[in-house]
């Protein structure tokens, strides 16, 4: 069968779509575009969450513990935050808190707000019970914050016045004014900020309660704050971001452990080094707190990280807890090692002491207790201590031992030398050192035998010869040569001759340096005291009488041969004294105490006044000055002067620099003195002192300065003009020159005496003098001799002779060329001007002629030295004379004389009328004019007034008509009682002073004179009881009369 | 869906602190990308679902036609046949009608076959077709799921 091929057209057929559309690019593109996003921002967004979890882990960390550089605010504490600061001002946090207008509570609730609560909550609570009930508050707080943050909540953000609403802003001013009152307050700008009754206004409430509290949108800061969160137990923790969040969180929540582990950590091995040292040396008690710290910290800590915290803070407690072991074993080990070395050192010194001391039972004693010391020593762990070094530590304090022991001996010998030499010392001064036992110890004598027989002979000294200290360097001397003419039987004998010369020579020195000191140490009789420097100032007067008495002293000292000098001030006293009359003294008080001092010392003052150390010498030459003139005028006005001087109200004159730019003749006048430039400068100063005080802007002197400054210097000098209108000392012109003449000597009569003792030489007829080289050759031509009664006048004149030159008199003309040089009180020497040349007189005998200008001018006068007065005699103590006759003017004129025979009898004074010879045993003293009264005073203890009761008892009753009445009153009033204590007087005498003259004599001339005495003139004590009233008054108003008349001198 | 995810990514991220700007940032991209991956894919299913659709359809169309031009192409066969027999002077008879038969059962089941081919093409095309469409519901799902962690971290974030 044929085969049907099959015939296939080519059938057309749909095609299929091969591709189909691309719906999605778009998305597909965008899901790349974010794919790379992320990956781009991934690796930051990493590093960020990373920060973000530190932060938040050290926040965590901090809430948990604390942290004092971040605190937390109240604001991030939120509500609860918020009601803690709130409480805090409103009551301080005390629920039971009510004031005065009714709010009440923690939070200080009203009424008004209250019932709003019960009314929002359908509760019915009363004000007592809100107060009493402290959950009510706290919930009813809760509701109000609530309410307040639902009511305002759209105003958070708002700046108002600067400051920023922030929620607790807010809060604070709502509950301050009311939720209307906040919202009016943002919504009026700060507008309306009405105060409360306290005066704090919404604002001020919104500053003080609104922190810092801030969104996330406006954070500041790199962080956001953490969100806070009660958890379970009502603990706020700071929320992490969930265990299912994606790696970028995850990383968060990582790095917030671990930041949080850190701090945690951290603050744990702080707060373990702090309980550390609260348990110093305690590990037990460390362990004990630092596992009850561990288990608050744990307690506390986020249980994820519980574990590890505890097993690390457990460790350090751990290491902490070994290493306070360590420090204390160290401790312990540090004591016992100090206190072993302690007591080594304690008993090593034991030791030395005994070693020094040498007994041999304490040696061993100490010895056995050091080395049981050192022994424990030895044994002491972590101190190394070696037998070697005990064994030093023996040897040493062994060492030191015999060291003390010789240091010891030293000293002890060295005490001993001492008091050796303190023995001698004293012993010398006559007194007796406590340590005189000494002198019995074998061992001084062995040790310094030298000191020890120097001291011995001068205890000896002292015993045997106990006159010696207080005889004179003379008498002292004279023992000493009495002493040595001895036969030397024995050493202590050439010992005690020895102590005797050194006690002589140191006796001879001191007398020299200080002899009022010196004879307070080692006379019998002390010198007597004077006021201290604040009595003399406040009391000027009461220097006067004990400086009389100081002064008699110091001339019965030399009286007496302890001196040849008059010293009336120690040292010390001098430098007192002379502060007195320092320049800070007012002149009117210098210018009293000068006066007590003139009065005091008398004619002695201008040496009184030379011996005080004073940094005024106007003061002291104007008080000198005073004591030679008796006058107080001048010296006044120059203190006053020199006070102005000093206090620059006058100025001193410009070209008076020296005497001689003023006065040539004064100049030349005091050239020839000894120390010219002395007196110069400080007569001087003194004419300075005395012319600025003219020349005060009260003065009236017109007189030219050149003038004022001569009459000064002349004024200085002592010049002034006596009664008989004559001038007196100064520089006046004598003979060929000017001279300066003592105190009270007219120039003129001077002038005049001389030229008539001149005149009564024989006329010559001739002088020549020339030169030979340089020494002065004269010859004379002699004519006839001189009258004989021209040697008497110079012999009367204190001169061997009449004035002679090259074995010649001088001759009547020679007058004209006669210059005196004064040496001292009224003594010149002669010399004369021969051309400019000065030629020296002397006597028959060769010697310097030397003669008594008053003398000369008495004699002139027919033998009366009525111008000289007694002041100008220098030398002689008549201290309290002068006193008296300052003090009672009855007495200036009588022309009274006076001798110092100090201890010459045992009588204070002895009165000598005139014409009074005494008798053979006893004659007038050649020194009293035989027709003037004279006192011879035997006692430093005359007073003025005693000088003044036996003038007025022996010469003034007799010549003074006043006085002479109230004796004879006296006599006529004396009783039956007197008389027999006059017997009983007379007894006495007779029986103790050997009196041997009749009664009715011994009466007259002493008797009823010291009766008269007794009460006036403070002779007797108790005296009131021996007078009768109507006598005692007279003898008053007779001393009135005795102070202040002036004697007629007639009856 | 671009208007669903800016608004959330900016609700999310103004609370959050500024100092995690950049994690909120990388965490709403993350997300975004989520989304927008799985809403892209969806969009791609639907467009092969489409082209499936018309695929189905072309096929059952193409099945028909084979159809039709199978039986065309017999009757032509046939006839020719026919008109072979004719000018050959055979007259139809026993023999040529069982050829005939024969051939035509054999080209009926040759149509069939190719018929049922084509059919059976169309099906799989709307198969393909409903497939994608699945696929893309499933993926806009899969998007916004993947989305979900990255959304969680940003509220995390917010809460902070």
């Amino acid at each position: 069968m044929a085969e049907i091929k099959k015939i296939i057209p080519n059938a057309p057929l749909s095609n299929f779509r091969q591709a189909a559309p691309d719906a999605g690019g778009a998305f597909r593109f965008l899901a790349g575009a974010m794919e790379e996003g992320y990956k781009f921002l991934a690796p930051a967004a990493e590093a960020e969450m990373k920060v973000h979890g530190e932060a938040l882990g050290s926040e965590i960390a901090r809430q948990q513990i604390g942290n004092p550089s971040a605190e937390i605010t109240a604001s991030s504490m939120g509500a609860d935050g918020f009601n803690a600061s709130l409480a805090q001002t409103e009551s301080g946090g005390n629920y039971q808190a009510q004031n005065s207008e009714g709010y009440v509570g923690k939070y200080q609730w009203g009424a008004a707000r209250l019932a709003d609560f019960n009314k929002a909550n359908g509760t019915s609570i009363t004000m007592e019970q809100f107060k009493a009930s402290g959950p009510i508050q706290e919930q009813a707080q809760k509701w109000h914050i609530a309410n307040i943050d639902k009511s305002v909540g759209d105003l958070v953000g708002k700046v108002v016045s600067g400051v920023t609403m922030t929620k607790n802003a807010l809060r604070a001013m709502a509950h301050l004014g009311g939720i209307g009152g906040a919202r009016k307050f943002v919504e009026s700008g700060g507008t309306y900020n009405p105060q409360d009754s306290n005066g704090t206004s919404l604002l001020d409430y919104a500053v003080t309660h609104g922190g810092t509290e801030t969104t996330a949108s406006s954070s500041s800061g790199p962080y956001a704050p953490p969100t806070m969160l009660r958890d379970a137990d009502g603990k706020l923790t700071a929320r992490l971001y969930s265990p299912l969040a994606g790696p970028l969180l995850q990383v968060s929540n990582a790095a917030a452990g671990v930041a949080y582990q850190s701090d945690v950590m951290l603050k744990g091995m702080a707060d373990m080094m702090d309980i550390s040292n609260q348990f110093a040396l305690n590990p037990d008690g460390f362990r004990q707190a630092a596992t009850s710290y561990v288990d608050d910290l744990v307690k506390a800590a986020p249980d994820m990280f519980k574990g590890d915290i505890r097993a690390g803070i457990e460790k350090v407690v751990e290491q902490r807890f070994l290493g306070m072991v360590e420090e204390r074993q160290s401790d312990i080990r540090q004591r016992a090692a100090n206190s072993s070395g302690a007591l080594a050192d304690r008993w090593s010194d034991t030791l030395a002491q005994a070693v020094a001391t040498g007994n041999p039972d304490a040696i061993a004693s100490a010895q056995a207790e050091l080395s049981s010391v050192l022994r424990a020593r030895e044994t002491l762990p972590g101190l190394s201590w070696t037998a070697e070094q005990s064994q030093n530590m023996i040897i040493k304090a062994h060492q030191e031992g015999e060291r003390i022991a010789e240091k010891a001996k030293t000293d002890r010998g060295n005490k001993m030398k001492a008091d050796l030499s303190l023995i001698s010392d004293a012993a010398q001064a006559g007194r007796t050192s406590d340590t005189e036992a000494l002198l019995q110890d074998p061992e001084a004598q062995a040790l310094f035998p030298d000191q020890w027989r120097e001291a011995a002979a001068s205890v000896m000294l002292r015993d045997e010869m106990p006159s010696f200290m207080k005889m004179t360097p003379a008498e002292q001397q004279q023992a000493l040569v009495d002493m040595k003419a001895q036969p030397v039987s024995a050493d202590w004998e050439m010992d005690l001759y020895g102590a005797a010369e050194k006690a002589a020579t140191a006796n001879a020195a001191a007398w020299e340096a200080d002899p009022i000191k010196h004879a307070g140490e080692v006379l019998t009789e002390k010198p007597p005291a004077l006021p201290t420097v604040e009595e003399a100032m406040n009391q000027p007067g009461s220097i006067t009488e004990a400086l009389a008495a100081r002064v008699a002293y110091a001339e019965t000292l030399k009286a007496k041969g302890y001196v040849d000098f008059t010293s009336v001030f120690t040292d010390d006293e001098a430098k007192t004294y002379g502060a007195l009359f320092g320049k800070e003294t007012p002149p009117e008080v210098k210018a009293a105490l000068a006066g007590a001092v003139v009065a005091g010392a008398g004619k002695d003052a201008a040496r009184v006044f030379k011996e005080l150390k004073s940094d005024d010498p106007v003061t002291l030459r104007a008080g000198m000055l005073m004591a030679r003139t008796g006058d107080s005028v001048v010296p006044v006005m120059a203190m006053n002067g020199q006070a102005m001087l000093d206090q620059g109200i006058v100025q001193p004159p410009q070209k008076a620099t020296t005497v001689g730019a003023v006065s040539p003749a004064i100049a030349s006048a005091l050239g020839v003195l000894p120390n010219a430039e002395a007196v110069m400068g400080d007569t001087l100063k003194l004419a300075t002192a005395i012319y600025a005080y003219s020349s005060s802007p009260n003065a009236t002197d017109t007189t030219s300065e050149k003038e004022r400054m001569d009459s000064a210097l002349q004024l200085a000098l002592g010049q002034s003009t006596n009664k008989r209108g004559e001038l007196t000392g100064g520089v006046q012109t004598v003979g060929a020159g000017s001279v300066l003449l003592p105190v009270g000597m007219s120039g003129e009569k001077l002038n005049s005496a001389l030229e008539t003792a001149f005149s009564g030489m024989k006329q010559g007829t001739g002088l020549s003098v020339g030169m030979d080289g340089f020494a002065p050759t004269v010859s004379l031509n002699l004519g006839a001799s001189q009258s004989p009664d021209a040697a008497k006048i110079w012999t009367d004149a204190g001169a061997g002779s009449a004035p002679m030159l090259g074995g010649e008199p001088l001759k009547a003309e020679h007058f004209k060329r006669a210059v005196l040089t004064p040496l001292g009180g009224n003594m010149y020497s002669l010399s004369l001007n021969v051309n400019g040349q000065m030629v020296d007189v002397g006597t028959a005998t060769g010697a310097p002629f030397i003669f008594d200008a008053a003398k000369l001018i008495a004699h002139a006068n027919g033998g009366v030295a009525s111008t000289v007065s007694p002041l100008a005699h220098p030398g002689q103590s008549d201290g309290p004379v002068q006193s008296a006759i300052t003090q009672y003017p009855i007495l200036r004129d009588l022309g009274l004389q006076v001798k110092s025979s100090i201890g010459a009898s045992d009588a204070v004074i002895e009165f000598w009328p005139p014409g009074e010879t005494g008798d053979k045993s006893y004659p007038r003293p050649s020194e009293l004019g035989a027709n003037k009264p004279g006192i011879e005073i035997y006692s430093n203890k005359a007073r003025p007034i005693d000088i003044l009761g036996d003038v007025v008892s022996h010469y003034l009753v007799n010549t003074d008509k006043k006085i002479s009445g109230y004796y004879s009153d006296f006599q006529k009033s004396l009783t039956s009682d007197q008389h027999k204590t006059l017997q009983e007087q007379y007894k006495y005498a007779q029986e103790n002073n050997g009196e041997n003259r009749p009664y009715s004599e011994w009466l007259k001339t002493s008797g009823i004179p010291a009766y008269f005495r007794g009460y006036a003139f403070d002779q007797w004590q108790n005296p009131k009881e021996l007078y009768t009233k109507e006598q005692i008054a007279m003898f008053d108003e007779m001393m009135i009369y005795l102070k202040s008349a002036k004697s007629t001198g007639k009856k | 869906m671009q208007a669903l995810v800016a608004p959330m990514i900016s609700a999310l991220a103004g609370p959050v602190a500024a100092g995690t700007a950049a994690t909120t940032a990388a965490t709403a991209l993350q997300m975004g990308a989520a989304v927008a991956g799985g809403v892209g894919a969806m969009a791609d299913a639907k467009g092969q679902a489409e082209a499936a659709k018309v695929n189905a359809f072309i096929g059952r169309t193409r099945a028909m036609q084979t159809d039709v031009s199978a039986r065309q192409g017999l009757d032509s066969e046939l006839a020719t046949i026919r008109a072979t027999l004719g000018a050959n002077g055979q007259r139809p008879g026993v023999g040529t009608a069982a050829v005939m038969d024969t051939l035509r059962s054999v080209r009926a089941r040759d149509r069939r076959i190719e018929f049922g081919n084509q059919m059976q093409l169309s099906a799989d095309y709307r198969t393909q077709g409903r497939n994608a469409g699945r696929l893309g519901g499933y993926a806009l799902a899969g998007g916004l799921l993947k989305a979900g962690p990255s959304l969680f971290d940003l509220y995390e974030l917010r809460k902070g």
